[in-house]
């Protein structure tokens, strides 16, 4: 499992959990340029 | 490829020691909690089985910016079908010039120019004035909003 994969299922683990989160750091900028 | 990620997670107490229960498979929570430095706020770091990758989660803090950066956070599409909860621009350059002073790093005023420099005629401006203002910043923030300038200004059509 990659670092991305990994961070995915836990990012939906805490969606279908309704555990309210943000992404922030390195991450943040990676996620940010994928939407960009 | 970067070999770390950083979350914010918002849970009362009672709700951290569920959390491993409901960690995927793969992914597994370190008995021993440990701070953030610069904002000494508390985290919880998560193991990948079989991998040097780390995910740091961070308690949400009381600090007034960390809560209002909280609640203005957005959920952008990054793939398709996946949407991923990410604090605003605004947020971003807030916190990174209240880090570049606080803990005197380069990197964060670096960081705040670079995300000016792309977002920055969108940006809700007085949003940004009036948390620098609570932090001691405005300084930092006219010489980082000099910096990104220069890049709009040669962006403009001549």
């Amino acid at each position: 499992m990659t670092g991305t994969e990994s961070l995915l299922k836990l990012i939906a683990a805490f969606d279908s959990a309704e555990i309210p989160y943000m992404v922030v750091g390195s991450y943040r900028r990676i996620f940010a340029a994928s939407h960009a | 490829m970067t070999k770390d990620a950083d979350v914010v997670v918002n849970l009362p107490s009672s709700g951290w020691s569920k959390l491993p229960s409901l960690l995927p498979e793969g992914i597994e929570m370190e008995d021993l909690m440990g701070f953030e430095m610069v904002t000494a706020t508390r985290r919880e770091l998560l193991r990948v089985k079989d991998s040097l990758f780390q995910i740091e989660l961070f308690r949400l803090s009381e600090d007034a910016h960390d809560q209002s950066r909280f609640q203005r956070r957005l959920r952008q599409p990054i793939f398709q079908d996946v949407d991923v909860s990410l604090p605003t621009a605004e947020d971003v350059i807030i916190q990174k010039l209240r880090w570049s002073r606080g803990a005197k790093r380069p990197k964060d005023f670096a960081d705040a120019v670079a995300v000016m420099q792309v977002q920055g005629k969108s940006l809700d401006w007085p949003y940004i004035e009036r948390w620098c203002a609570e932090h001691g910043t405005l300084d930092v923030l006219a010489e980082a909003k000099a910096e990104a300038s220069v890049v709009w200004e040669a962006d403009e059509p001549s």
